[in-house]
């Protein structure tokens, strides 16, 4: 028996070895490595400067591919001995890359290359960098930071503000949530959009976090509500949009450690922002790691911090009863009443209907809504929000206000509350704020 | 003993052949798998089971994740792919076994070294490509087990990004840009000695399926006379429609965005069904375009492409020269299109709109009457005439420019054979009558000022109706409120937008009797009112 083991063990290793040789021999013969100067970039056009022993004229075939041989899409042209590259989706930044270059004969090049996301930041505008998803660190999808002009002389402390895409639209183009992210950041100049990150992050000169996530289509039409983190989206396995939360915890390490290098150094804790969808991202993944957040506003709450109320079991994303199945540990009681946190609607706002339908969070969270609030709209359940929350002994941590003359979105008064809630919550205790009483 | 000694070796030879498998160059061992790729990392480096982790969640990183992707797109859209299932392969077989030809002469002239040469064989396949989601190609079986080291595609002299790889023998091609309509691209694929190339013709529509619900995204064809890309949605039965003419609705994004990207998805949207014409059209089973007109954010009061403002229709150069012309191509190639599939359609249009796209149809109709037979849109403005209460009416108020503006004289008789009907609801309070730095000019607001004199939306709406009647067009033209609305689509309008087509499909302008109350729907009655 023993030596049995012992001979397929010698087969495996000599299989392995003869594998591995051929696999040598071939790469060798195959291709020529060739030298390129320049930089591959992850998300934008580059350029290579090729030897000149390859004129484009002998060119009969190019490609781009991953490490694993998959083919990745590119436009390629050359001008003289310089070879640009515009690949059509993103490459991983860190991964390399290999460039064929086919001739007409048996003569075949390859350039290897790193991929290298684009930073650039400067001190004298706001800066907007796009970094590449980088699934090995644990996110599928890009990111957008945002670098406040005057973030480097800014000397105060720097929470990184965060706020989760909302696209409003379920689309299977993620381009096209993408362009929502780039709204919010106001990378293309002026507009409206968000839910105050913008706003945040410019006023106090501290970076802005917003991840790229998708809103998949699904054959109902609602979509995967990944950008409202409800229990369809935390529960989906086996997509790149699997564990969104996570993903986000993930982008917020790499930015931490990103912006270090560059010398912005941020406290722990992060600020967050939400509105609608993503004001229930918020709200949601404050729940789940308190630990993380050191104040929030957002535009409605319907989570609370307790395993069941008036004899109703409060599960994901009602309550806490089972959030251990997903973060792997209980919920932090004392780190969730250190985060201060501002709430806020219109009085005109319609959007939180009856069970929240919009979200798919499963017959349990409609029946809940329904024993908790039966068919109370604003403003009834607004008020029995807070009655739960006061009943709960969690008042302190919260503050809820209602703004005349606004339906379902936000003013620039809402904002200027929303950047004044932040300043005021820097230090280690909660404060309120004395909001607008209009909107506008 | 000797079993292990037989067993070893077994697996020797099972090993070593592996080996060579994994490293096989000629082609030569036809192992009856799939022509495996990448040489060079590694014998399991097959991009069609070993599917890197999709970060962009964006065209496939192999067929085998999605069949049907939309390098657009990005998942599979099975309503946008007229194509040919994964599987399946190529629907227009000829009947005749692909062949391998070897076209001769060995290439690269420059090279001496007799071990560098390289055969080129011209690879006949019957397949085709599609213009903008991913295509399916049978490769000869000659081809089978032949060591892929790369591909490439090109027209012309331009390479085109694209996603290919090959399993069972047959090529996935995930083209990253619209390809265009009627060309023939070569697509390379280089093995150890040979370079392959295979000539494919693209097209937009290859087939229409009219027992099922399609929809289709038509690139731009600038020599066709339109710079932007159109949705064709085709319901089922459009076939066997008794209403044989086009709905159009131009697009709304509502937003702003320079990336033409953003406009494309909301118009995608609204062409599947979320906007009046497209629901209309499904349930009268009538075939339906949406252009995809931008709506950029640079300058953006000066580029309100969805509204057809004066600024817009002021351009002289560029892509967004002459929209409304652009439309006119669009509704003319899908004409063209669908009578090429055995779909043939009346001249003149339904148009619908809301707001921007409401002002779009109603700008549109004055300057195109010959091109509309009926409208039902939410967004009444402009009239159909110079001169109106003793103020000259310039565009988009009136028609007294629009010669200097189109070359166009206003074309009255045919404006008198349009049916229309115009809505509001009773709390919309959309309607400014100021100057707007979209559309109107100081001079247009006090013009606007002198007609109405009023702020009061529905005293204005009042009015525009008093003006169309005196005017002489009170026949043509139906003015109608949705009570318990604001400044959006009533549901109630869906219902009569379908009876007013149905009632004026014919050469007759006939008035329906409108529902009054904006929130009435009756999903089972919408549904089977088509009949």
């Amino acid at each position: 028996m023993k030596i049995r083991t012992r001979i397929w063990l010698a087969v495996v290793a000599a299989a392995i070895i003869l594998m591995t040789i051929s696999v040598f021999a071939y790469s060798t013969s195959a291709f020529e490595t060739i030298k390129a100067n320049g930089s591959l970039y992850s998300t934008k056009e580059s350029v290579l400067t090729l030897p000149a022993t390859i004129a484009e004229a002998d060119v009969a075939g190019i490609s781009l591919e991953d490490a694993s041989g998959s083919m990745q899409a590119s436009e390629f042209r050359f001008e003289g001995s310089r070879l640009y590259i515009k690949p059509s989706r993103d490459l991983i930044g860190g991964k390399v890359y290999t460039i064929r270059i086919f001739t007409g004969s048996r003569k075949r090049y390859q350039i290897k290359a790193t991929a290298k996301d684009d930073i650039v930041i400067s001190n004298s505008k706001n800066s907007v960098i796009k970094i590449s998803a980088k699934p090995d660190k644990g996110y599928n999808y890009p990111y957008y930071l945002l670098i406040p002009k005057g973030t480097f002389e800014d000397t105060s402390k720097k929470y990184l503000v965060v706020e989760p895409n909302n696209s409003g639209y379920p689309s299977d183009s993620l381009l096209f949530h993408e362009i929502d992210v780039r709204i919010c950041m106001r990378d293309y100049g002026t507009w409206s959009g968000g839910a105050g990150g913008y706003q945040v992050a410019t006023e106090l000169k501290t970076p802005l976090l917003m991840p790229v996530f998708p809103r998949p289509t699904s054959e109902d039409g609602a979509g995967i509500y990944t950008h409202a983190l409800d229990r369809e989206a935390m529960t989906i396995k086996g997509k790149p949009y699997e564990r969104v939360d996570q993903q986000l915890i993930a982008m917020i390490d790499d930015a931490r450690g990103l912006l270090a290098e560059y010398g912005i150094a941020l406290e722990q804790k992060v600020f967050m922002v939400g509105f609608s969808a993503s004001g229930d991202f918020v709200n949601r993944f404050t729940v789940l790691y308190p630990e993380l957040v050191k104040a929030i506003a957002s535009s409605t709450s319907t989570i609370f911090p307790a395993a069941s109320y008036e004899g109703v079991t409060l599960k994901y994303p009602l309550g806490i009863a089972d959030i251990k199945n997903f973060t792997g540990k209980p919920f932090n009681d004392a780190e969730f009443r250190k985060v201060a946190k501002y709430i806020y609607t219109g009085d005109q706002d319609r959007n939180d209907g009856v069970t929240d339908e919009w979200d798919k969070n499963g017959k349990e969270y409609v029946a809940a809504m329904r024993k908790l609030f039966g068919a109370e709209l604003f403003p009834d359940k607004w008020y029995k929000k807070i009655d739960i929350i006061n009943d709960l002994g969690y008042g302190e941590s919260y503050q809820f206000h209602i703004y005349k003359g606004i339906g379902h979105s936000i003013s620039s008064g809402m904002f200027d509350d929303i950047v004044k809630f932040f300043k005021a919550n820097m230090g280690s205790e909660i404060r309120k704020i004395t909001p607008k009483e209009y909107a506008n | 003993m000797r079993k292990i000694i037989r067993l070893v070796a077994t697996a020797l030879i099972f090993f070593v052949l592996i080996g060579c498998v994994s490293c096989n160059r000629t082609g030569s061992t036809d192992n009856g798998q799939n022509a495996t790729h990448t040489p060079g990392l590694g014998p399991t480096a097959d991009p069609v089971d070993t599917p890197v982790p999709d970060p962009s969640d964006g065209p496939s990183t192999g067929p085998s994740n999605s069949p049907t992707a939309d390098p657009h797109n990005g998942t599979p859209d099975p309503t946008d792919d007229p194509g040919p299932g994964p599987t399946s392969g190529p629907t227009d077989t000829t009947g005749q076994e692909p062949t391998v030809v070897p076209t001769g002469a060995p290439g690269g002239s420059k090279i001496d070294d007799p071990s560098l040469t390289y055969d080129k064989v011209e690879l006949k396949v019957s397949g085709y490509l599609n213009t903008v989601t991913s295509s399916q190609i049978k490769l000869p079986d000659s081809f089978k087990g032949v060591t892929v080291y790369g591909y490439s595609m090109k027209l012309g002299d331009r390479f085109i990004p694209a996603e290919m790889s090959i399993k069972n023998n047959v090529l996935y091609i995930y083209p990253a840009e619209y390809l265009k309509d009627g060309s023939y691209y070569s697509i390379r694929i280089f093995s150890e000695e040979k370079q392959y190339e295979l000539k494919l013709r693209a097209y937009d529509v290859k087939a229409i399926d009219f027992s099922k619900d399609s929809l289709f995204l038509i690139p731009a064809k600038p020599e066709k006379g339109f710079n932007y890309p159109y949705y064709l949605r085709v319901p089922r039965g459009a076939d066997k429609s008794a209403y044989k003419r086009l709905i159009v609705e131009p697009n709304n994004s509502g937003r702003v965005s320079d990336d033409l990207e953003l406009h494309r998805e909301l118009a995608k949207r609204d062409a599947q069904g979320a906007c009046l014409g497209a629901s209309t059209a499904e349930v009268l089973a009538m075939p339906f375009i949406m252009p995809v007109f931008p709506r950029p954010l640079t300058e953006f009061w000066d580029n309100y492409y969805h509204t057809l403002s004066r600024d817009v229709m002021e351009k002289t150069s560029g892509d967004g020269k002459r929209v409304d012309l652009q439309l006119i191509a669009m509704i003319k190639d899908a004409q063209e299109l669908l009578a090429a599939h055995g779909l043939v359609l009346e001249k003149k249009v339904f148009m619908t709109g809301f707001s921007a796209s409401g002002q779009f149809v109603n700008r549109f109709t004055v300057l195109h009457p010959e091109w509309v037979k009926a409208v039902f849109h939410g967004g009444f403005t402009m009239y159909p005439t110079d001169r109106l209460g003793g103020n000259t009416l310039y565009f988009p108020l009136g028609t007294a420019d629009i010669k200097e503006l189109t070359g166009k004289q206003f074309n009255l008789a045919e404006y008198k054979k349009v049916s229309q009907f115009v809505f509001t609801g009773d709390q919309d309070k959309n309607d400014k009558i100021n100057e707007t730095a979209e559309d109107y000019n100081a001079y247009d607001a006090r013009v606007m000022h002198d007609l109405y004199q009023t702020e009061d939306c529905m005293v204005i709406w009042q009015k525009k109706e008093q003006y169309m009647n005196s005017l002489g067009f009170g026949g043509n033209i139906q003015f109608h409120v949705y009570v318990g609305i604001g400044h959006g689509i009533p549901p109630a309008s869906l219902h009569d937008a379908v009876r007013f087509f149905k009632a004026n499909h014919g050469a007759k302008i006939t008035k329906i009797d409108a529902i009054e109350d904006a929130w009435y729907f009756d999903s089972n009655e919408y549904w089977n009112s088509g009949r």
